[in-house]
């Protein structure tokens, strides 16, 4: 996570990376660059509270066994802390909005690369449904790399779709070393199947 | 199933997707959504053992009762795998007691869908009478999204009816990537042979 000045929009601009969230209630903006992970953005209209996160699954999740995957618990904890700490923050969960982005497919990983940025996005939908937050926009798949700001005032956002070679690259190298931090390399969980 | 070690319960939470069914002797909560699948929940109080399971009888039974149905004969399986499972880790068949929820109509369904949802509540009526099971609540039928909240140990049922994406809810989604495979299927099913 690091802050810098943005002349363009003339307001503080909180990048976040792989693995982290933010939530703030100052006039400024997160952003956040996203291949296969995806971004969850709660706002809060009432007290003009936002928050977001970044997060991927360092596998496929198997359907049956949960015992002996670990790949789904990453996301599962990610949408728990920034749904808490929101609540913490002061914006009841009835009050939060969300809007989901991410999941294309860019990463060079093996042939299951379409199922993991799908299960990202999946398992992020399903949870926010649970919790009966309401999903009022996404957008998602696609072979696309997407750079995304969130005004924190009004909730707004705004994305940049992009398909040029150096932005997948950085994006790939990214994940692919996020995805070894997470204890497994990206992909192994299919070997099972 | 996905679980969440924490939860607003303090307990360890299990979500359940459909066509999944768990029994557990823990301390925690399951969990579901449900659209037009049917969630059956049993336990045994005295021995703190309970279990969820989530399916759909895919298509309509006729007349002549569920044990002779070719159709019906996959729902008795879904919810005798359920009970095996809760048989395996302890519990005593005799004492289970039921509550069942679910088989809601989706908002644009076909008159089809509705007939198949009548036929799966009268099939999960005329199952427990036929197994001399109790059913102590049951909430079938409307058109919404039921949230479950279910405590093995008690027996205890939250439910809440959610509010929010309607049109683009992925439960729904799963369930019908479920369904779909279940009405493929249903042909594997033969009848029931009953040697006398």
């Amino acid at each position: 996570m690091y802050e810098r000045y943005s002349k363009k929009y003339e307001k503080k601009i909180t990048i976040i990376h792989p693995g982290e969230f933010y939530v703030s209630r100052n006039d400024e903006l997160i952003g956040t660059l996203l291949g296969s992970c995806v971004a969850v953005c709660l706002h809060d209209a009432s007290s003009g509270l936002a928050g977001m996160n970044h997060f991927m699954l360092p596998g496929r999740i198997s359907e049956r066994d949960i015992f002996q995957d670990s790949s789904a618990k990453y996301g599962i904890t990610a949408i728990n802390e920034l749904i808490s700490h929101m609540e913490r923050a002061g914006a009841p969960i009835r009050n939060l909005s969300a809007k989901v982005f991410g999941g294309g497919h860019v990463l060079s990983l093996e042939a299951n690369s379409v199922t993991i940025p799908h299960d990202n996005v999946r398992l992020a939908r399903v949870l926010l449904e649970h919790a009966d937050i309401p999903i009022v926009a996404s957008d998602v798949g696609e072979n696309y790399t997407r750079k995304i700001l969130m005004d924190v005032k009004s909730g707004r956002i705004y994305l940049k779709k992009s398909t040029r070679q150096d932005v997948i690259d950085f994006v790939d190298g990214r994940e692919q070393t996020y995805a070894q931090r997470l204890g497994r390399p990206a992909g192994k969980a299919v070997a099972g199947r | 199933m996905i679980k969440k070690t924490d939860s607003q319960f303090n307990k360890p939470l299990y979500i359940l997707y459909p066509g999944e069914f768990y029994a557990t002797k823990e301390d925690c909560v399951i969990s579901t959504v449900l659209g037009s699948c049917m969630a059956v929940c049993l336990f045994d109080v005295a021995k703190r053992i309970g279990g969820m399971g989530i399916f759909i009888v895919p298509g309509t039974i006729g007349t002549s009762g569920i044990i002779s149905d070719a159709i019906a004969s996959k729902g008795i399986g879904d919810i005798e795998l359920l009970l095996g499972e809760i048989v395996k880790i302890g519990g005593d068949r005799r004492y289970l007691k039921a509550k069942i929820f679910g088989a809601g109509y989706p908002a644009d369904s076909s008159s089809q869908m509705e007939q198949v949802m009548n036929s799966n509540i009268k099939f999960i009526y005329e199952y427990f009478t036929l197994e001399n099971m109790t059913v102590e609540r049951s909430d079938l039928g409307g058109e919404f999204r039921r949230r479950l909240y279910f405590f093995p140990w008690t027996g205890k049922v939250y439910r809440n009816i959610l509010q929010n994406n309607e049109e683009s809810s992925e439960f729904i989604k799963l369930e019908q990537e479920y369904i779909d495979s279940e009405f493929r299927q249903k042909e594997k099913f033969g009848r029931v042979i009953l040697f006398d």
